[in-house]
């Protein structure tokens, strides 16, 4: 509860200097293959933050407006922002949730690297993983120079800031989501910044210069306890949710 | 007469007060009839995208209706909009796309001309991805660019797309307040999901948002 509060507070405070305009809008680094010709990528390992998370989001409040109308960060603000709203109910909900994913084996990291990877290589690049510790969670990773890296090798860092179900307001449905921070540097000298950007699937507020993906209408549960009666459907549900959010990780490379 | 200017007068009364409803959302055009389309565009009627004042982030959105000019393109029509790139282009991050609308969406082909309007990159109709509340692409375009044209997509045209979509919705509302004798206004947020049929269309508007990477728009060394 205390650390949801202090995130919360932080991001109000982000959320205000955006709209006071301390803040330069995000503006995404789209990468070039013809002008930048990377042939070999190093995957971050660990990029999903370790459980299945939920948001929320209030019927009334302030914070959805301050967060909505912060441009560049609204995709994952409103995340965030609406974690800290009602955060009590919530927090049981999400417990149920990961509870009914838990039956069924459910590893979104996995699913993810799996797709991501298979998108890839269907690109021609060669895949390979690397481990480079995420001393801060929900940030990018600090990746180290390597003077022996070959030419066209580059690092790529899927931020996964936050996954699960969402229910987005009255008469609506839980239904998945991700949010994913997306950086790739050149390998040799990790300065060099070959793309970046930021991806939502199933997104309340899009962003102007975000990526988007809309949502897999079949997944949908009225209730928790529905979500509870058909875990299988859930973890589907979650699992396409991620494949699709790493295909659009790829489609950026291409 | 003096009975007409009363009648007149009376009809005036009723109409304001009967509400018009607002014109339905302009539908799909999946065809260009009756135009004489070019091989290539007209490079002096390009749009600026270099905004009038400084800025560090600029939007221009271009309808294309039945006015715009076209082009043949694989010996068919298809509309187009031609823009000029600011100066020093590659110090800018372009995404530039067709914008979703209640019943049709364009889904455009993007491709860089130099400054004698030759092609030197293009994006194939598949490269568009969902960017904003845009079907389009993302680029930094290389400093030997001077144009973008963006063409509508003669295979697209009339086919239907779903997609199911969650919005944020904000009303404002107003509440008696008692202490000042007036109102007050509060803003309610909630969320609204929902499923959308939309066609690819040769007509509907294109948006191109232009980000400087460093100082302004055109303006590099600009603070």
């Amino acid at each position: 509860m205390g650390g949801n509060m202090r995130r919360f507070a932080v991001l109000a405070v982000v959320s205000s200097l955006v709209l006071a305009g301390c803040v330069t809008p995000y503006q995404p680094v789209p990468f070039d293959r013809t002008a930048t010709p990377v042939t070999k990528i190093a995957v971050v390992d660990n990029t999903l933050p370790p459980e299945v998370g939920t948001q929320k989001m209030a019927t009334n409040g302030e914070n959805m407006m301050s967060a909505a109308s912060s441009a560049g960060l609204a995709g994952l603000l409103v995340g965030a922002v609406a974690a800290g709203i009602e955060a009590g109910i919530e927090a049981g909900q999400r417990e149920r949730i990961q509870k009914a994913l838990a039956t069924q084996n459910f590893n979104g990291e996995a699913i993810f690297d799996a797709a991501l990877e298979e998108a890839l290589k269907g690109q021609n690049y060669t895949v390979a993983a690397i481990a480079i510790p995420r001393t801060k969670a929900r940030e990018l990773v600090v990746i180290p120079a390597n003077e022996a890296a070959e030419p066209g090798s580059a690092v790529l860092d899927t931020l996964g800031f936050n996954y699960g179900y969402q229910l987005v307001g009255n008469s609506t449905q839980w239904r998945p989501f991700v949010t994913l921070h997306v950086r790739m540097v050149d390998h040799k000298d990790p300065k060099k910044i070959l793309l970046d950007n930021r991806i939502t699937y199933n997104p309340v507020v899009k962003s102007a210069v975000t990526v988007s993906i809309p949502v897999d209408e079949a997944y949908a549960f009225q209730k928790i306890d529905d979500l509870e009666a058909d875990p299988a459907k859930a973890a589907e549900g979650l699992k396409a949710a991620l494949q699709a959010t790493a295909k659009a990780t790829a489609d950026l490379l291409r | 007469m003096r009975s007409t200017s009363f009648v007149l007068a009376l009809a005036g009364l009723l109409s304001a007060c009967s509400t018009t409803p607002p014109p339905p959302p302009p539908l799909a055009v999946a065809e260009i009839t009756g135009k004489t389309c070019a091989d290539k565009p007209d490079l002096t009627k390009a749009i600026a995208m270099t905004p009038k004042r400084k800025a560090q982030w600029h939007s221009v959105s271009t309808n294309v209706d039945v006015q715009s000019p076209c082009l043949t393109l694989d010996g068919k029509p298809s509309n187009y909009v031609l823009y000029a790139l600011p100066a020093v282009p590659s110090n800018h991050t372009l995404t530039i796309g067709g914008v979703y609308e209640p019943l049709r969406i364009l889904w455009p082909l993007v491709s860089v001309l130099n400054a004698e309007g030759q092609p030197i990159r293009s994006f194939p109709a598949d490269r568009v991805t969902n960017v904003g509340s845009t079907l389009g692409v993302q680029f930094r375009p290389s400093d030997e660019a001077r144009f973008v044209l963006v063409q509508t997509n003669p295979e697209s045209a009339g086919v239907e797309v779903k997609a199911f979509e969650t919005q944020l919705v904000s009303e404002t509302n107003y509440a008696y307040n008692p202490y000042n004798y007036g109102s007050t206004a509060y803003t309610t947020q909630y969320g609204r999901e929902g499923s959308t049929v939309r066609k690819f269309s040769h007509e509907g508007v294109v948006s191109v948002t232009i980000q400087a990477v460093a100082g302004k728009i055109g303006l590099p060394n600009e603070k």
